[in-house]
């Protein structure tokens, strides 16, 4: 295992040892993953950033609303309600919607989990 | 100057001195009633640079307290203008972080990551067609809701407290469950038998972390 000095003593890398059970294919990953959560996930205030604060805040909501139409949608088709013809035009409109929001988001420089709203014993949104 | 959080403990807070924190700085403490926060004094007004380096230490840090006491972890990156400022938040949060420092006492943050080895065509970039969308979209989220069924329920079941998100970067399930420091071997091997009774599953599983998912107040 790794180790490290520091000011004069041997510490262990924390990094190390922490794969508790291994993937079949791949790296495993901790919640280090998410480290600048902290920072990303803060509205910016500054007058520079209020542009794109602004557009974390709307954005999220709007995503917090396609996706809810999403599942909406979906579920209305597992329940039968809807026709061929009305499952192509809401499918359309919802992948419209999934790349006019992708589009926006790199307008802003804005990732998915950017985008994140925790929805308590919902889960995450992202 | 800008302070440099990396975590919340119960006050009196264990000995910093020997610890070496982000960009060689040392770790101070500072008590304010029942709180105490471990934080470093930053020369200029920017937070450290996310180097593997800066991270690293960040992680050091938080661990070394976590082994003394329960710690509520900053996420990499945390800064206040001054002391007074960190003074004022476990003032003004005082409840609530006492509340926090209850949920993780004794525990740890352990990390699953679902994946399933069938592969699942991507729906193609330019597939304007609305059926099919919407059919791949069905596929993705019944994808979660097995996992969610499969991986997630069990686990919680063996945990203090869980939480799960869609990860960013690939697979269809990622949960944080906080589990008992004594209890991370025999959390692993229900992961593990998870895995061995099911060829379809691909689950990776890393720990003990501070408890990063836990400190926001619910």
């Amino acid at each position: 295992m790794a180790s490290v000095l520091v000011r004069g003593a041997i510490v262990s890398d924390p990094l190390a040892d922490k794969v508790l059970v291994a993937p079949r294919s791949g790296r495993a990953s901790g919640p280090r993953a998410g480290a600048t959560d902290a920072l990303t996930r803060r509205i910016n205030a500054d007058p520079e950033g209020v542009e794109q604060g602004l557009a974390q805040l709307v954005l999220t909501i709007v995503e917090l609303l396609r996706q809810l139409m999403e599942r909406q949608a979906l579920h209305r088709i597992d329940a039968g309600g809807l026709d061929d013809a009305q499952i192509e035009r809401l499918g359309t409109t919802l992948y419209l919607l999934e790349q006019r929001m992708q589009e926006l988001k790199d307008a802003f420089g804005l990732e998915d989990k950017d985008l994140n709203l925790d929805l308590g014993p919902l889960g995450r949104l992202m | 100057m800008t302070v440099y959080v990396y975590g919340i403990t119960d006050a009196p807070p264990p000995p910093v001195d020997d610890l070496a924190g982000v960009e060689g700085t040392g770790v101070r403490t500072l008590v304010q009633g029942e709180l105490a926060a471990a934080f470093a004094s930053l020369p200029g007004p920017e937070p450290p640079a996310a180097t593997p380096d800066a991270l690293m230490a960040h992680e050091r840090v938080v661990e070394a307290l976590m082994r003394q006491r329960a710690v509520l972890p900053t996420r990499f990156g945390t800064t206040l203008p001054g002391e007074d400022d960190l003074a004022t938040v476990l003032e003004r949060r005082s409840a609530s972080l006492r509340d926090l420092l209850a949920l993780v006492r004794g525990c740890v943050e352990v990390s699953v990551r679902v994946r399933w080895e069938t592969a699942v065509d991507p729906p193609a970039a330019a597939d304007t067609d609305g059926r099919r969308y919407l059919e791949s979209r069905a596929r993705e989220l019944r994808e979660v809701e097995r996992a969610v069924d499969a991986v997630h329920h069990p686990l919680a079941r063996h945990a203090r407290a869980s939480t799960r998100s869609t990860p960013t970067e690939g697979g269809v399930l990622s949960a944080s469950y906080l589990v008992a420091a004594d209890d991370v071997r025999s959390f692993a091997e229900q992961v593990r038998r998870l895995q061995d009774a099911d060829a379809s599953l691909d689950l990776s599983c890393t720990g003990p972390w501070p408890p990063y998912s836990f400190v926001e107040p619910s």
